[in-house]
Protein backbone atom coordinates (compact mmCIF):
# COMPACT_ATOMS: atom_id res chain seq x y z
CA UNK A 1 0.00 0.00 0.00
CA UNK A 2 0.82 3.28 -0.63
CA UNK A 3 1.27 4.48 3.39
CA UNK A 4 4.21 2.73 3.77
CA UNK A 5 5.99 4.64 0.45
CA UNK A 6 8.59 6.94 2.59
CA UNK A 7 10.90 4.02 3.67
CA UNK A 8 10.53 2.33 0.14
CA UNK A 9 10.77 5.32 -2.19
CA UNK A 10 13.89 6.81 -0.72
CA UNK A 11 16.54 5.06 -2.27
CA UNK A 12 19.07 4.91 0.73
CA UNK A 13 16.18 2.72 2.38
CA UNK A 14 16.05 0.03 -0.44
CA UNK A 15 18.61 -2.70 -1.00
CA UNK A 16 17.62 -3.64 -4.53
CA UNK A 17 18.15 -7.58 -4.23
CA UNK A 18 20.02 -9.07 -6.60
CA UNK A 19 17.60 -9.19 -9.11
CA UNK A 20 16.87 -12.71 -9.62
CA UNK A 21 15.15 -13.39 -13.35
CA UNK A 22 17.04 -15.31 -15.75
CA UNK A 23 20.64 -16.15 -14.02
CA UNK A 24 19.01 -18.23 -11.37
CA UNK A 25 16.31 -19.77 -13.63
CA UNK A 26 18.37 -23.15 -14.33
CA UNK A 27 19.39 -23.63 -10.87
CA UNK A 28 15.62 -23.65 -9.37
CA UNK A 29 14.07 -25.45 -12.80
CA UNK A 30 15.98 -28.88 -11.91
CA UNK A 31 15.46 -28.46 -7.94
CA UNK A 32 11.64 -28.66 -8.84
CA UNK A 33 11.80 -31.41 -10.93
CA UNK A 34 14.07 -33.55 -9.05
CA UNK A 35 11.25 -32.79 -6.12
CA UNK A 36 8.94 -34.02 -8.48
CA UNK A 37 10.60 -37.16 -9.27
CA UNK A 38 10.64 -37.92 -5.22
CA UNK A 39 7.03 -38.63 -4.92
CA UNK A 40 6.05 -40.02 -8.00
CA UNK A 41 2.94 -42.02 -6.74
CA UNK A 42 1.88 -39.07 -5.26
CA UNK A 43 1.66 -36.97 -8.41
CA UNK A 44 -0.37 -37.69 -11.40
CA UNK A 45 1.23 -39.61 -14.03
CA UNK A 46 1.63 -35.77 -16.07
CA UNK A 47 2.55 -33.55 -13.58
CA UNK A 48 1.56 -30.65 -16.20
CA UNK A 49 -2.15 -29.66 -17.31
CA UNK A 50 -2.86 -27.81 -20.23
CA UNK A 51 -2.54 -23.80 -19.34
CA UNK A 52 -5.80 -22.93 -21.63
CA UNK A 53 -7.48 -25.68 -19.03
CA UNK A 54 -6.17 -24.17 -16.17
CA UNK A 55 -7.39 -20.68 -17.17
CA UNK A 56 -10.98 -21.21 -18.13
CA UNK A 57 -11.11 -23.06 -14.64
CA UNK A 58 -10.03 -20.19 -12.98
CA UNK A 59 -11.86 -17.31 -14.80
CA UNK A 60 -15.52 -19.44 -14.63
CA UNK A 61 -14.06 -19.88 -10.81
CA UNK A 62 -14.29 -16.18 -10.72
CA UNK A 63 -17.65 -15.98 -13.02
CA UNK A 64 -19.32 -18.38 -10.78
CA UNK A 65 -18.18 -16.82 -7.31
CA UNK A 66 -19.97 -13.30 -8.45
CA UNK A 67 -22.83 -15.16 -9.78
CA UNK A 68 -23.43 -17.24 -6.42
CA UNK A 69 -22.68 -13.24 -4.52
CA UNK A 70 -25.08 -11.67 -6.77
CA UNK A 71 -27.71 -14.38 -5.77
CA UNK A 72 -27.07 -13.95 -1.81
CA UNK A 73 -27.11 -10.75 -2.31
CA UNK A 74 -30.90 -11.32 -4.24
CA UNK A 75 -32.01 -12.92 -1.64
CA UNK A 76 -31.23 -10.85 1.05
CA UNK A 77 -32.78 -8.00 -0.49
CA UNK A 78 -35.78 -10.19 -0.63
CA UNK A 79 -35.56 -10.94 2.88
CA UNK A 80 -34.97 -7.31 3.42
CA UNK A 81 -38.24 -6.55 1.81
CA UNK A 82 -40.43 -8.73 3.36
CA UNK A 83 -39.59 -8.26 6.88
CA UNK A 84 -39.64 -4.13 6.63
CA UNK A 85 -40.90 -3.24 3.49
CA UNK A 86 -42.13 0.34 2.13
CA UNK A 87 -39.57 2.32 4.21
CA UNK A 88 -36.94 1.59 2.22
CA UNK A 89 -38.68 2.75 -0.78
CA UNK A 90 -36.98 6.57 -1.89
CA UNK A 91 -33.69 5.18 -1.04
CA UNK A 92 -33.40 2.15 -2.96
CA UNK A 93 -31.52 2.95 -5.88
CA UNK A 94 -28.26 4.03 -3.49
CA UNK A 95 -29.45 1.36 -1.47
CA UNK A 96 -28.83 -1.18 -4.84
CA UNK A 97 -25.49 0.70 -5.69
CA UNK A 98 -24.01 -0.18 -2.37
CA UNK A 99 -25.62 -3.74 -2.64
CA UNK A 100 -23.40 -3.90 -5.55
CA UNK A 101 -20.21 -2.72 -4.08
CA UNK A 102 -21.15 -5.13 -1.04
CA UNK A 103 -21.43 -7.91 -3.17
CA UNK A 104 -18.09 -7.32 -5.13
CA UNK A 105 -16.24 -6.96 -2.18
CA UNK A 106 -17.56 -10.05 -0.84
CA UNK A 107 -16.92 -11.94 -3.97
CA UNK A 108 -13.31 -10.52 -3.93
CA UNK A 109 -12.71 -11.33 -0.38
CA UNK A 110 -13.99 -14.79 -1.49
CA UNK A 111 -11.65 -15.57 -4.80
CA UNK A 112 -9.05 -13.83 -2.53
CA UNK A 113 -9.32 -16.78 0.07
CA UNK A 114 -9.75 -19.45 -2.22
CA UNK A 115 -6.03 -18.08 -3.35
CA UNK A 116 -5.27 -18.64 -0.02
CA UNK A 117 -6.01 -22.23 0.38
CA UNK A 118 -4.43 -22.77 -2.80
CA UNK A 119 -1.44 -21.32 -2.08
CA UNK A 120 -1.14 -22.48 1.41
CA UNK A 121 -1.31 -26.21 0.24
CA UNK A 122 0.65 -25.42 -3.01
CA UNK A 123 3.40 -24.21 -1.13
CA UNK A 124 3.49 -26.79 1.39
CA UNK A 125 3.74 -29.42 -1.08
CA UNK A 126 7.08 -27.20 -2.63
CA UNK A 127 8.36 -26.65 0.33
CA UNK A 128 7.91 -30.32 1.77
CA UNK A 129 11.15 -31.72 0.58
CA UNK A 130 13.15 -28.48 1.29
CA UNK A 131 15.67 -28.04 3.89
CA UNK A 132 13.93 -25.32 5.80
CA UNK A 133 14.35 -21.88 5.79
CA UNK A 134 17.07 -19.95 7.43
CA UNK A 135 20.54 -20.93 8.27
CA UNK A 136 20.31 -24.06 10.07
CA UNK A 137 16.78 -24.03 11.17
CA UNK A 138 16.28 -27.04 13.17
CA UNK A 139 14.25 -29.47 10.83
CA UNK A 140 12.57 -32.13 12.56
CA UNK A 141 10.86 -33.49 9.15
CA UNK A 142 13.82 -33.63 6.59
CA UNK A 143 15.79 -36.64 5.92
CA UNK A 144 18.64 -36.29 8.28
CA UNK A 145 16.14 -34.57 10.96
CA UNK A 146 16.38 -35.84 14.09
CA UNK A 147 20.11 -35.70 14.41
CA UNK A 148 20.41 -32.16 13.45
CA UNK A 149 17.56 -30.78 15.78
CA UNK A 150 19.43 -32.53 18.75
CA UNK A 151 22.46 -30.79 18.01
CA UNK A 152 20.56 -27.50 17.29
CA UNK A 153 19.02 -27.21 20.50
CA UNK A 154 22.00 -25.98 21.87
CA UNK A 155 23.10 -24.17 19.35
CA UNK A 156 22.43 -20.67 17.90
CA UNK A 157 18.91 -21.59 15.88
CA UNK A 158 16.86 -19.15 16.79
CA UNK A 159 15.54 -17.98 13.88
CA UNK A 160 12.35 -20.68 14.19
CA UNK A 161 10.72 -21.41 11.30
CA UNK A 162 8.17 -23.60 11.48
CA UNK A 163 6.60 -25.21 8.37
CA UNK A 164 2.97 -25.23 9.90
CA UNK A 165 2.60 -21.27 9.49
CA UNK A 166 0.27 -19.53 12.41
CA UNK A 167 2.98 -19.98 14.84
CA UNK A 168 4.13 -17.30 17.41
CA UNK A 169 7.53 -17.35 16.47
CA UNK A 170 9.21 -14.45 15.64
CA UNK A 171 11.14 -14.66 12.26
CA UNK A 172 14.35 -12.33 11.70
CA UNK A 173 14.15 -10.14 9.01
CA UNK A 174 16.66 -12.51 6.70
CA UNK A 175 14.77 -15.60 7.20
CA UNK A 176 11.58 -13.30 5.67
CA UNK A 177 13.50 -12.55 3.25
CA UNK A 178 14.69 -15.90 2.52
CA UNK A 179 11.23 -16.86 2.46
CA UNK A 180 9.96 -14.50 0.10
CA UNK A 181 12.21 -14.94 -2.23
CA UNK A 182 11.31 -18.96 -2.34
CA UNK A 183 7.53 -17.37 -3.19
CA UNK A 184 9.36 -15.67 -5.72
CA UNK A 185 11.44 -17.88 -7.49
CA UNK A 186 10.15 -21.38 -6.46
CA UNK A 187 6.52 -20.57 -6.17
CA UNK A 188 6.20 -18.53 -8.80
CA UNK A 189 7.76 -20.39 -11.43
CA UNK A 190 5.54 -23.40 -10.27
CA UNK A 191 2.27 -21.30 -10.81
CA UNK A 192 3.72 -18.87 -13.93
CA UNK A 193 6.53 -20.73 -15.12
CA UNK A 194 8.45 -17.59 -14.53
CA UNK A 195 10.19 -15.99 -11.62
CA UNK A 196 9.04 -12.50 -10.49
CA UNK A 197 10.90 -9.82 -12.48
CA UNK A 198 11.48 -7.75 -9.27
CA UNK A 199 11.47 -7.74 -5.37
CA UNK A 200 12.27 -4.78 -3.54
CA UNK A 201 12.42 -4.82 0.45
CA UNK A 202 12.62 -2.35 3.22
CA UNK A 203 13.92 -5.26 5.57
CA UNK A 204 10.98 -4.39 7.53
CA UNK A 205 8.57 -6.54 6.65
CA UNK A 206 7.91 -4.06 3.47
CA UNK A 207 8.31 -6.36 0.73
CA UNK A 208 7.38 -5.11 -3.10
CA UNK A 209 6.99 -7.62 -5.92
CA UNK A 210 6.96 -6.92 -9.64
CA UNK A 211 5.84 -9.05 -12.16
CA UNK A 212 5.93 -7.43 -15.53
CA UNK A 213 3.84 -9.85 -17.23
CA UNK A 214 1.37 -11.94 -15.34
CA UNK A 215 0.17 -14.30 -17.37
CA UNK A 216 -4.09 -14.35 -16.21
CA UNK A 217 -3.85 -10.80 -17.25
CA UNK A 218 -1.94 -10.65 -20.27
CA UNK A 219 -5.19 -10.88 -22.89
CA UNK A 220 -6.54 -7.63 -21.13
CA UNK A 221 -7.33 -4.42 -23.71
CA UNK A 222 -5.35 -1.72 -22.14
CA UNK A 223 -6.65 1.32 -21.55
CA UNK A 224 -9.93 0.54 -20.52
CA UNK A 225 -11.68 0.79 -17.74
CA UNK A 226 -13.78 -2.26 -18.33
CA UNK A 227 -10.25 -4.46 -18.85
CA UNK A 228 -8.90 -2.98 -15.14
CA UNK A 229 -12.24 -3.83 -13.20
CA UNK A 230 -11.34 -7.41 -14.67
CA UNK A 231 -8.45 -7.05 -14.12
CA UNK A 232 -8.84 -6.48 -10.54
CA UNK A 233 -11.22 -9.12 -9.26
CA UNK A 234 -8.62 -11.28 -11.53
CA UNK A 235 -5.99 -10.17 -9.01
CA UNK A 236 -6.99 -11.05 -5.70
CA UNK A 237 -6.97 -14.73 -6.66
CA UNK A 238 -2.89 -14.48 -6.86
CA UNK A 239 -2.92 -12.14 -3.94
CA UNK A 240 -4.61 -14.60 -1.72
CA UNK A 241 -1.61 -17.14 -3.33
CA UNK A 242 0.76 -15.18 -1.88
CA UNK A 243 -0.11 -14.65 1.62
CA UNK A 244 -1.46 -18.14 1.48
CA UNK A 245 2.29 -19.10 0.59
CA UNK A 246 3.63 -16.63 2.97
CA UNK A 247 1.09 -18.26 6.15
CA UNK A 248 2.26 -21.84 5.13
CA UNK A 249 6.58 -20.62 5.67
CA UNK A 250 5.97 -18.94 8.88
CA UNK A 251 4.87 -15.76 7.89
CA UNK A 252 1.05 -15.57 8.82
CA UNK A 253 -0.88 -12.35 9.07
CA UNK A 254 0.85 -10.91 6.36
CA UNK A 255 -1.22 -7.74 3.97
CA UNK A 256 -1.13 -8.39 0.78
CA UNK A 257 -2.51 -5.99 -1.69
CA UNK A 258 -1.87 -5.54 -5.64
CA UNK A 259 -1.61 -2.45 -8.32
CA UNK A 260 -0.93 -1.68 -12.03
CA UNK A 261 2.24 -0.61 -13.13
CA UNK A 262 0.79 1.78 -15.63
CA UNK A 263 2.83 1.32 -18.69
CA UNK A 264 0.01 2.04 -21.11
CA UNK A 265 1.07 -1.09 -22.89
CA UNK A 266 -0.40 -3.93 -21.12
CA UNK A 267 -2.60 -4.89 -17.97
CA UNK A 268 -0.22 -7.07 -17.50
CA UNK A 269 2.09 -5.24 -15.27
CA UNK A 270 1.90 -5.38 -12.10
CA UNK A 271 3.03 -5.71 -8.15
CA UNK A 272 1.90 -7.03 -5.38
CA UNK A 273 2.98 -5.10 -1.88
CA UNK A 274 3.29 -7.23 1.14
CA UNK A 275 3.02 -6.06 4.75
CA UNK A 276 4.21 -8.71 7.14
CA UNK A 277 3.49 -7.85 11.12
CA UNK B 1 -10.58 -40.04 -38.39
CA UNK B 2 -9.24 -42.86 -40.08
CA UNK B 3 -7.96 -45.34 -37.66
CA UNK B 4 -8.22 -45.63 -34.07
CA UNK B 5 -4.08 -44.87 -33.84
CA UNK B 6 -4.40 -41.80 -34.98
CA UNK B 7 -6.78 -39.56 -33.18
CA UNK B 8 -4.09 -40.98 -30.24
CA UNK B 9 -1.16 -39.59 -32.18
CA UNK B 10 -3.12 -36.17 -33.01
CA UNK B 11 -3.36 -35.92 -29.33
CA UNK B 12 0.45 -36.70 -28.51
CA UNK B 13 1.07 -34.14 -30.85
CA UNK B 14 -1.59 -31.27 -29.76
CA UNK B 15 -0.57 -32.00 -25.96
CA UNK B 16 3.18 -31.30 -26.57
CA UNK B 17 1.97 -27.64 -28.02
CA UNK B 18 0.42 -27.04 -25.17
CA UNK B 19 1.65 -24.38 -22.98
CA UNK B 20 1.70 -26.15 -19.59
CA UNK B 21 0.55 -25.40 -16.21
CA UNK B 22 1.26 -27.01 -12.65
CA UNK B 23 -1.21 -29.78 -12.54
CA UNK B 24 -0.69 -29.79 -8.68
CA UNK B 25 -1.83 -26.34 -8.97
CA UNK B 26 -4.56 -27.62 -11.14
CA UNK B 27 -6.24 -29.44 -9.12
CA UNK B 28 -6.03 -27.60 -5.76
CA UNK B 29 -7.39 -24.75 -7.39
CA UNK B 30 -10.62 -27.11 -8.69
CA UNK B 31 -10.65 -28.39 -5.01
CA UNK B 32 -11.34 -25.16 -3.80
CA UNK B 33 -14.09 -24.19 -5.95
CA UNK B 34 -15.65 -27.61 -5.07
CA UNK B 35 -14.77 -26.62 -1.35
CA UNK B 36 -16.78 -23.52 -1.62
CA UNK B 37 -19.89 -25.30 -3.52
CA UNK B 38 -20.02 -27.49 -0.23
CA UNK B 39 -20.07 -25.09 1.72
CA UNK B 40 -22.69 -23.37 -0.36
CA UNK B 41 -25.11 -25.62 -1.02
CA UNK B 42 -26.42 -27.65 1.45
CA UNK B 43 -27.59 -30.57 -0.80
CA UNK B 44 -24.58 -32.60 -3.43
CA UNK B 45 -27.24 -33.00 -6.31
CA UNK B 46 -27.34 -29.01 -6.31
CA UNK B 47 -23.48 -28.86 -6.26
CA UNK B 48 -23.53 -31.20 -8.85
CA UNK B 49 -25.63 -29.29 -11.20
CA UNK B 50 -23.17 -25.99 -10.46
CA UNK B 51 -20.58 -28.02 -11.45
CA UNK B 52 -22.56 -29.19 -14.27
CA UNK B 53 -23.01 -25.87 -15.04
CA UNK B 54 -20.00 -24.44 -14.69
CA UNK B 55 -18.35 -27.20 -16.48
CA UNK B 56 -20.35 -26.26 -19.86
CA UNK B 57 -19.10 -23.03 -19.94
CA UNK B 58 -15.46 -24.01 -19.96
CA UNK B 59 -16.40 -26.76 -22.81
CA UNK B 60 -17.66 -24.13 -24.88
CA UNK B 61 -14.56 -22.34 -24.56
CA UNK B 62 -12.55 -25.99 -25.18
CA UNK B 63 -13.97 -26.08 -28.57
CA UNK B 64 -12.64 -23.01 -30.02
CA UNK B 65 -8.76 -23.74 -28.29
CA UNK B 66 -9.25 -27.35 -29.87
CA UNK B 67 -10.41 -25.94 -33.08
CA UNK B 68 -7.95 -23.34 -33.30
CA UNK B 69 -4.85 -25.40 -32.30
CA UNK B 70 -6.11 -28.94 -33.82
CA UNK B 71 -6.35 -26.68 -37.09
CA UNK B 72 -2.19 -24.99 -36.64
CA UNK B 73 -1.32 -28.81 -35.37
CA UNK B 74 -1.48 -29.48 -38.88
CA UNK B 75 -4.70 -31.76 -38.73
CA UNK B 76 -6.88 -29.70 -40.72
CA UNK B 77 -10.54 -30.08 -40.87
CA UNK B 78 -10.93 -32.23 -43.92
CA UNK B 79 -10.78 -35.28 -41.24
CA UNK B 80 -14.66 -34.84 -40.26
CA UNK B 81 -16.40 -36.98 -37.44
CA UNK B 82 -18.15 -39.39 -39.84
CA UNK B 83 -20.02 -41.24 -36.85
CA UNK B 84 -20.75 -40.47 -33.05
CA UNK B 85 -17.77 -42.90 -32.85
CA UNK B 86 -15.46 -40.77 -34.76
CA UNK B 87 -16.61 -38.18 -32.35
CA UNK B 88 -16.02 -40.21 -29.57
CA UNK B 89 -12.84 -41.05 -29.92
CA UNK B 90 -11.40 -36.90 -30.42
CA UNK B 91 -13.38 -36.48 -27.61
CA UNK B 92 -11.33 -38.92 -25.61
CA UNK B 93 -8.19 -39.03 -27.26
CA UNK B 94 -7.34 -35.69 -28.57
CA UNK B 95 -9.52 -33.32 -25.70
CA UNK B 96 -9.04 -35.10 -22.85
CA UNK B 97 -5.19 -35.44 -23.98
CA UNK B 98 -4.83 -31.61 -25.53
CA UNK B 99 -6.11 -30.64 -22.42
CA UNK B 100 -5.10 -32.48 -18.94
CA UNK B 101 -2.31 -34.60 -20.63
CA UNK B 102 -4.15 -37.42 -19.91
CA UNK B 103 -5.48 -40.20 -22.44
CA UNK B 104 -8.96 -41.63 -21.85
CA UNK B 105 -10.20 -44.74 -23.23
CA UNK B 106 -13.54 -45.42 -25.16
CA UNK B 107 -15.56 -48.06 -25.36
CA UNK B 108 -19.16 -49.85 -24.33
CA UNK B 109 -20.93 -48.55 -27.29
CA UNK B 110 -24.42 -48.67 -27.02
CA UNK B 111 -26.64 -51.14 -29.47
CA UNK B 112 -27.83 -47.93 -31.49
CA UNK B 113 -24.67 -46.83 -31.75
CA UNK B 114 -26.16 -43.65 -29.44
CA UNK B 115 -24.18 -44.07 -25.88
CA UNK B 116 -20.79 -44.53 -25.02
CA UNK B 117 -18.51 -44.40 -22.26
CA UNK B 118 -15.13 -42.78 -21.42
CA UNK B 119 -13.14 -44.52 -19.31
CA UNK B 120 -10.20 -42.49 -17.73
CA UNK B 121 -7.29 -44.11 -15.79
CA UNK B 122 -6.02 -41.05 -13.89
CA UNK B 123 -7.94 -38.07 -13.20
CA UNK B 124 -6.36 -34.82 -12.33
CA UNK B 125 -8.57 -33.28 -10.76
CA UNK B 126 -8.80 -35.32 -8.07
CA UNK B 127 -5.08 -35.59 -6.90
CA UNK B 128 -5.77 -35.13 -3.79
CA UNK B 129 -8.88 -36.06 -2.75
CA UNK B 130 -10.54 -38.21 -0.53
CA UNK B 131 -13.94 -38.38 0.24
CA UNK B 132 -15.50 -39.81 3.41
CA UNK B 133 -16.30 -43.07 3.08
CA UNK B 134 -19.04 -44.68 4.74
CA UNK B 135 -17.93 -46.03 7.80
CA UNK B 136 -17.04 -42.25 8.87
CA UNK B 137 -20.27 -41.64 8.44
CA UNK B 138 -21.68 -38.34 9.32
CA UNK B 139 -21.95 -36.31 6.18
CA UNK B 140 -23.48 -39.27 4.17
CA UNK B 141 -24.54 -36.44 2.17
CA UNK B 142 -21.62 -35.97 0.58
CA UNK B 143 -21.29 -39.73 -0.71
CA UNK B 144 -24.21 -38.27 -3.44
CA UNK B 145 -21.53 -35.73 -4.35
CA UNK B 146 -19.95 -36.30 -7.60
CA UNK B 147 -16.35 -34.38 -7.71
CA UNK B 148 -15.51 -34.39 -11.09
CA UNK B 149 -18.68 -33.35 -12.83
CA UNK B 150 -17.41 -30.64 -14.10
CA UNK B 151 -16.12 -33.29 -16.59
CA UNK B 152 -19.90 -34.04 -17.77
CA UNK B 153 -20.37 -30.30 -18.06
CA UNK B 154 -17.27 -29.54 -20.30
CA UNK B 155 -18.04 -32.63 -22.63
CA UNK B 156 -22.12 -31.51 -22.73
CA UNK B 157 -20.65 -27.82 -23.60
CA UNK B 158 -18.24 -28.77 -25.94
CA UNK B 159 -20.47 -31.38 -28.44
CA UNK B 160 -22.80 -28.70 -28.08
CA UNK B 161 -20.57 -26.28 -29.72
CA UNK B 162 -20.86 -28.82 -32.64
CA UNK B 163 -24.26 -29.54 -33.21
CA UNK B 164 -24.25 -32.15 -30.31
CA UNK B 165 -26.37 -32.67 -28.06
CA UNK B 166 -25.72 -34.96 -25.21
CA UNK B 167 -26.44 -35.66 -22.03
CA UNK B 168 -23.26 -36.90 -19.70
CA UNK B 169 -23.16 -39.15 -16.32
CA UNK B 170 -20.55 -39.93 -14.48
CA UNK B 171 -21.16 -43.66 -13.40
CA UNK B 172 -18.02 -45.23 -12.18
CA UNK B 173 -15.15 -43.16 -9.74
CA UNK B 174 -12.36 -43.59 -8.32
CA UNK B 175 -13.08 -41.57 -5.66
CA UNK B 176 -16.03 -44.09 -5.12
CA UNK B 177 -13.80 -47.00 -4.11
CA UNK B 178 -14.03 -47.97 -8.11
CA UNK B 179 -11.18 -49.25 -10.27
CA UNK B 180 -11.42 -46.13 -12.61
CA UNK B 181 -13.33 -43.39 -14.01
CA UNK B 182 -16.11 -44.07 -16.53
CA UNK B 183 -18.47 -40.93 -17.88
CA UNK B 184 -21.22 -42.24 -19.66
CA UNK B 185 -22.21 -39.84 -22.82
CA UNK B 186 -25.76 -40.26 -24.43
CA UNK B 187 -26.39 -38.69 -27.65
CA UNK B 188 -29.93 -36.86 -27.38
CA UNK B 189 -30.31 -34.89 -30.59
CA UNK B 190 -28.16 -33.80 -34.08
CA UNK B 191 -28.71 -29.99 -33.43
CA UNK B 192 -29.29 -28.00 -36.97
CA UNK B 193 -27.60 -25.22 -37.44
CA UNK B 194 -29.67 -22.22 -35.72
CA UNK B 195 -28.13 -19.32 -36.87
CA UNK B 196 -28.62 -19.91 -40.79
CA UNK B 197 -31.79 -19.23 -41.15
CA UNK B 198 -32.01 -15.81 -39.28
CA UNK B 199 -29.22 -14.31 -41.74
CA UNK B 200 -30.69 -15.72 -45.15
CA UNK B 201 -32.62 -12.84 -45.89
CA UNK B 202 -30.33 -10.76 -47.77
Amino acid sequence: MATTAPPLSSPAGIAPLPPNPTPNRPSSAPNTSSSNQVFPAQGPPSDHVSEPAYEFLLSEIIQWVERDEKRVALEAKRVQQMAGDKQTEEGSTTEDDAAAVMAAERSAARIERMGYDVGYRLCERLAQHRPLLGPGSPSPESGDGFGSVGGAAGGNNNPLVMGGGGHHTVMDPKTQLEAVKFLCKEFWTEVFRKQIDKLQTNHRGVFVLKDLELKWLRRLPPDEESARVGAIRILAFPCGLIRGALACLGLSGAVVSCDFLADGKSMASCSFNIKVK
Amino acid sequence: MSSKSSAAQSGQALWTKMPKANAELFALTYGSLVTELVRDYEDPIEVNAQLDRIGHSIGVRCVDEFLSKADVAGMGMTTQCQSLRDTAEVVAKMGFKMFLGVQAEVGGFSQDQKSFSIYLQDNPLSTFVELPGDEQGGSDDLRRLKYSNVYCGVIRGALEQVNLKVECNIVRDTLKGDDLNEIRVELKEVLTDGAGDDYKEE
